[in-house]
């Protein structure tokens, strides 16, 4: 440990080491980095810090995370808004974004339906969900959730909800990831792929 | 070799029961053996896209198990076998029913204790859970088999009061016992009708079979497996009552 450290030398290893991908000795290396960089690394790191803490919210409509709500990009009437594309947490947004394939919006749930750890539809934002497909201004729901059992049960959920809106609710493909070898991949995923074929 | 359960160090198969993150890259496994009974071990790198596809309830697995002491918390590392709980990701029902299945498992069944037949059990119902018709009976039966395998097994081999064989058609919330149709007409009230499907595979399914059988384990579960924890039912198999009733399943 930083046995001859001050306490706010040792305080910021510990926040620090709290950090995904950083653990005690991590943090310890990255609070050094930061203190030999103090006006170009952490002066400018604290103010942006600071000024997430004070200005990036939750968007009201879609649940993702920005400094105004609604978000930029429920804001952005550029975006078809008929397309509404459903994300297990604001890290799907961001993958999703990041490819720049999609068009349309999101709705953030904040988790899954797990029947192990008994989170069940009240403690998703399910409600909120049904009542944007019911306004009338969908006219397509894509569940981009997970491939796993809670990710599919929680799709299924969400299908069976939204059914009497005959809004039409897709999901996203399984199969063959872009660059993969058959060699490398799992039994589920090659079954899946296989049941999923098209004409070539 | 000795008591396989102690073994510090061994090789198995299993099914995966329940997966929870630890760390950042690690997940603790519950894992459901014939030999050694459920097993808990902390699975490094979990979370990488190779090992996420078979961490998930119902997935059959190959273990190497490893431990310092015996009775703490040992390490694993698993190789999947076959396609796993995928092949069921279209079918709501049949995911619901794997959920609880392996969530009552897991809660239900003590660790480090051999109970091959909740692991045959289990493995029966993955078997069938493609098949729509026959599975929530199966379920019924897996449940049946679980309490057996718990020491509280139902005994309908004959009515409890008059020792007849036949036309047993109610079992006693007290003892577990079939009661015969005429023995148990005073107290219709007070028992709990009994499916012919519990009695005989070739049993046959009328409507409200299901939900009377799940009504029998799920009595005797709660009154014998879980009241004592103090715990309830898991919610994994309310789900599964909903998610039965709303299909018209039960």
């Amino acid at each position: 440990m930083a046995a001859s450290a001050g306490p706010e030398i040792e305080r910021l290893i510990a926040l620090l080491s709290k950090l995904p991908g950083l653990g005690p000795r991590s943090g310890r290396r990255a609070a050094l980095a930061l203190l030999k960089k103090r006006d170009t690394l952490l002066a400018p790191l604290a103010t942006a810090m600071a000024e997430a803490q004070a200005k990036v919210r939750t968007c009201g409509t879609c649940g993702s995370l920005d400094v105004t709500d609604p978000c930029a990009v429920c804001a952005d009437g550029s975006r078809d808004g008929r397309l509404l594309c459903v994300v297990e947490e604001v890290g799907s947004v961001w993958a999703m974004e990041r490819g720049g394939s999609f068009k349309g919006r999101y709705h953030v749930l904040g988790g899954l339906l797990s029947a192990l750890d008994g989170i069940g539809p009240e403690a998703l934002r399910i409600g909120e969900l049904v009542g944007r497909v019911a306004d009338g201004s969908v006219a397509e729901v894509i569940l981009a959730l997970p491939a796993t059992v809670d990710g599919q049960t929680t799709a299924h959920y969400i299908a069976d909800r939204l059914a009497k809106t005959n809004v039409p609710v897709t999901m996203l493909a399984r199969g063959v990831p872009v660059g993969g070898d058959l060699d490398w991949l799992d039994d589920g995923t090659i079954a899946q792929a296989l049941r999923a074929r098209r004409p070539a | 070799m000795g008591n396989p359960r102690l073994s510090l160090e061994w090789e198995d198969e299993a099914y995966v029961l329940s997966a929870r993150s630890h760390g950042e890259t690690g997940a603790i496994v519950e894992l459901l053996t014939e030999a050694r009974g459920k097993v808990a071990a902390h699975v490094a790198g979990a979370a990488s896209r190779r090992m996420k596809p078979f961490l998930q309830p119902g997935a059959r697995v190959i273990v190497r198990y490893r431990a310092k002491v015996e009775g703490q918390l040992g390490s694993a590392t698993l190789e999947p076998m076959g396609e796993g709980p995928s092949s069921l990701f279209d079918d709501r029902l049949a995911l619901a029913g794997l959920s609880a299945a392996a969530a009552v498992a897991a809660a239900a069944l003590p660790e480090r204790e051999a109970h091959p037949g909740a692991f045959h059990a289990l493995e029966a119902l993955i078997r069938v859970l493609e098949i729509p018709e026959i599975w929530p009976a199966v379920y019924v039966r897996y449940e049946a088999g679980l309490l057996q395998e718990l020491g509280f097994g139902l005994d309908l081999s004959k009515c409890a009061a008059t020792g007849a064989f036949d036309d047993l058609v109610y079992v006693s919330p007290r003892t577990g016992r079939a009661v015969s149709r005429e023995a148990g007409k005073p107290y219709h009230d007070k028992l709990l009708p009994l499916p012919p499907f519990m009695l005989s595979s070739q049993g046959g399914l009328a409507e409200g079979d299901v939900k009377a059988g799940l009504d029998i384990t799920g009595h005797f579960l709660e009154q014998f497996v879980f009241g004592p924890l103090n715990r309830p039912l898991p919610p994994a198999r309310l789900w599964l009552l909903d998610r039965l009733a709303e299909a018209d399943k039960l």
